[in-house]
This record gives structure tokens, C-alpha cells and sequence, in this order.
């Protein structure tokens, strides 16, 4: 086991914190008994310690009782939750996702309902030329007139 | 409500106190409220003690420690008998304090009124620690150790003033026992001398040579 004095200086305070191994802890202890660097940041390490007893206060040992009852009522409420309550506070952005979900779906409907019914109208060209079969329509009507006369015509001949 | 009189941790002086309170949290983890209730009137006090030793201020220690009991009620479940109960709330605690500090430094949260930041005491005073009151040195060494780096600090309080072994800070801090030795060697270090000029200006200065 390497114990230089670097290696026992480093072990000073978790000796006097009583966290060495028996074996450490002996070795140590010896160090300390004579080396005088060691001794005095010992000492330094004691001082410290001391400071920090001083801000041990008796008022810091006070309990908060309401405190304490407030932290009991938090878990009571936790307890009392149901599984669905549970659910949607662990997925609290489940409801603003499915809400704005819903309105792009309905946004989504009535666009392609427009789609559908622009592509239902006529092209212009196509008005277009339905006009034209409109006028067309009195000639072709015109000719079979004719045709119906002509057959007249030649039934009275035969006659 | 009141915990039932086995519960109660003052009516029996136990012989494992860390193994009543994992038979407590195992049953707190099926619902038992009495249960868990014993663990907060252990643990409330101690708990409440770290995190006003950490940030200073007792309504905000108050505060994140009902958090810290909130937290591991809702955690119960993912509760294992590996750990003590101690060591798994001083986890949730250190991570709250964390968060909190770093919010306060980011700016998120508004320090709380006369507390959160260190009280400015005689540290600024240039008068002979003879004439520093008790409570007056106390405050000097609270600005101190809230001055250290967090990765002094938190071990600091750990050990000293919640009384947890090397083992059980490694595990709550995350890190390994000899790392945990050497930042508390550092941390004393380093206290002593920020603080022996103010408050034993005849000590020696240890020697710090590595």
C-alpha cells in the first residue's frame, strides 16, 4: 500500500470523520504523531469543524408541523386521484393536442369538400361549348323537321 | 391523520431505522398513507435541514421539502428495497435544489424576500473576531460554505451536518467514495482559509500542498 505523506495528507479528514479502514486509520494516526504538517492541518480541519458547530441553532431544529401536514394532504390528494385524473395529468397535453388535431381534421374536410366541388363545375371551355350545342341544337331540330317532311312527303306521294 | 401507534417513530425506539423505513415505503408503495406518514415525521425535519442549509432560506426549504415527500409518494411505485429511504429522498432533494438554484441563476425565479442568497453579515467588516458575537461568527461561516461550489458544498452538509457516511453521499451524489473524500478534504480546506483570517487571525495556515 503506497503512504507517502501526500497519500495520508489526502486521508486526513476521512480519518477524522471515522471513515478509514482500521488499518488506514492506525497509519494515519502514526503519521500525524509525527509529522508536523499534518498536525497542523489536522488542527485546521478541527477548527473548521468547530466554525461549523456554531451555526447549529436551536432554532433550526424547529419542525413545521404545518409543513409537514401540508406534505401529508399532497400525497392524500395523490392517493384520491382516480386512474383517468392520473392519466391526464401525466399526459396534461394530451386534451390541447387532440383539440387542435380535431380543428386541422375539420380544416382538412372542408378544403377538400371545396376541391370536390370546384372539380364538379363545368371547365369554361366546356360552358363554352355547350352554348354552342345550344345553338346548334334549333338547326339540328331545323333538320329533322325536314326529315319529318320529307318522309311526309314522300308517304302522300305514294299514295 | 395520525399514524398508527407501530408507526409512530417515537413509540418504539427502533433497531434498524433504515429498515423500518423500507417497510414503511413498501407498504406506503400499496397505499398505506399511515405508513408513509411515519416516513415524513422521520424525515420531514431532516430533509427540511438540507435544503435550508443549501439555498438559506426557510420558506423555500419548506416549500421543495413538501415537493421532495410529493415527489416520492408519486415514485412509491418504482421504489426498491436496494436503497435506503434516507438516501433515495436526499437524491429527489439534492436534484430540487439543483433545479432551484440554477432557476435563480437563470433568472426563471425571483429570489424569495430575505432569503435565497446568503445573508450579507459581518463578513464585509473589518473588526477583530473578538468583537464578532456568536451569532455573527455563524453568520460569516453560512456566507462561507453558501460561497463553495456546489461539489463541496453539497457533500459538506451531507456529512457534517446530516451525518451521512462517505458510502451513502457517493450514492446520493452520484459519484464514487474517494471522490467524495477528497471534495470534503477540499471543501474544509478551503473553508479554513476563507475563514481562519476572520475568525482565528492567529492560527497557523495549514499546509495545503498536494
Amino acid at each position: 500500500m503506497k503512504t507517502d505523506h501526500h497519500w495520508l495528507q489526502e486521508r486526513l479528514g476521512a480519518y477524522r470523520d471515522g471513515e478509514l479502514t482500521p488499518g488506514e486509520h492506525a497509519l494515519v494516526q502514526r503519521h500525524v504523531e509525527s509529522c508536523e504538517a499534518c498536525r497542523s492541518a489536522m488542527e485546521a480541519l478541527e477548527a473548521v469543524d468547530s466554525w461549523m458547530a456554531l451555526t447549529v441553532g436551536a432554532s433550526e431544529e424547529r419542525v413545521a408541523r404545518d409543513s409537514m401536514e401540508t406534505a401529508m394532504a399532497n400525497a392524500e390528494s395523490e392517493l384520491t386521484l382516480t386512474r383517468l385524473d392520473r392519466f391526464f395529468l401525466r399526459h396534461r397535453y394530451l386534451a390541447p393536442a387532440l383539440g387542435a388535431a380535431a380543428v386541422l381534421v375539420t380544416l382538412l374536410a372542408i378544403w377538400l369538400t371545396e376541391i370536390r366541388q370546384t372539380s364538379r363545375a363545368p371547365h369554361p371551355d366546356l360552358e363554352l361549348l355547350s352554348s354552342w350545342d345550344a345553338l346548334q341544337l334549333p338547326s339540328i331540330v331545323e333538320s329533322d323537321d325536314a326529315l319529318d317532311a320529307a318522309s311526309l312527303l314522300v308517304e302522300e306521294l305514294d299514295r | 391523520m395520525k399514524p398508527s401507534p407501530q408507526h409512530k417513530p417515537d413509540a418504539t425506539p427502533p433497531s434498524d431505522p433504515a429498515a423500518e423505513d423500507m417497510r414503511w415505503m413498501l407498504r406506503a408503495k400499496l397505499g398505506d398513507l399511515e405508513a408513509f406518514e411515519a416516513l415524513v415525521t422521520r424525515h420531514f425535519a431532516p430533509m427540511r435541514r438540507f435544503i435550508q442549509r443549501s439555498l438559506g432560506h426557510l420558506e423555500t426549504a419548506e416549500d421543495l421539502t413538501q415537493e421532495v415527500f410529493l415527489r416520492a409518494f408519486r415514485a412509491r411505485a418504482r421504489y426498491e428495497p436496494t436503497a435506503k429511504v434516507s438516501t433515495w429522498l436526499y437524491t429527489i432533494a439534492v436534484n430540487l435544489v439543483r433545479t432551484h438554484a440554477r432557476r435563480l441563476a437563470t433568472g426563471r425565479l425571483c429570489p424569495a424576500r430575505g432569503g435565497d442568497v446568503p445573508p450579507e453579515l459581518p463578513s464585509k467588516r473589518s473588526c477583530p473576531s473578538a468583537a464578532l458575537d456568536e451569532e455573527e461568527r455563524a453568520g460569516l461561516v453560512r456566507q462561507e460554505i453558501a460561497a463553495l461550489p456546489d461539489s463541496h458544498r453539497e457533500p459538506l452538509i451531507l456529512s457534517f451536518y446530516q451525518g451521512l457516511r462517505y458510502r451513502e453521499i457517493a450514492e446520493v451524489l452520484g459519484c464514487t467514495e474517494n471522490a467524495v473524500k477528497i471534495r470534503l478534504l477540499r471543501a474544509r480546506q478551503a473553508l479554513h482559509d476563507r475563514l481562519a483570517p476572520k475568525l482565528a487571525p492567529d492560527s497557523v495556515p495549514p499546509e495545503t500542498e498536494t
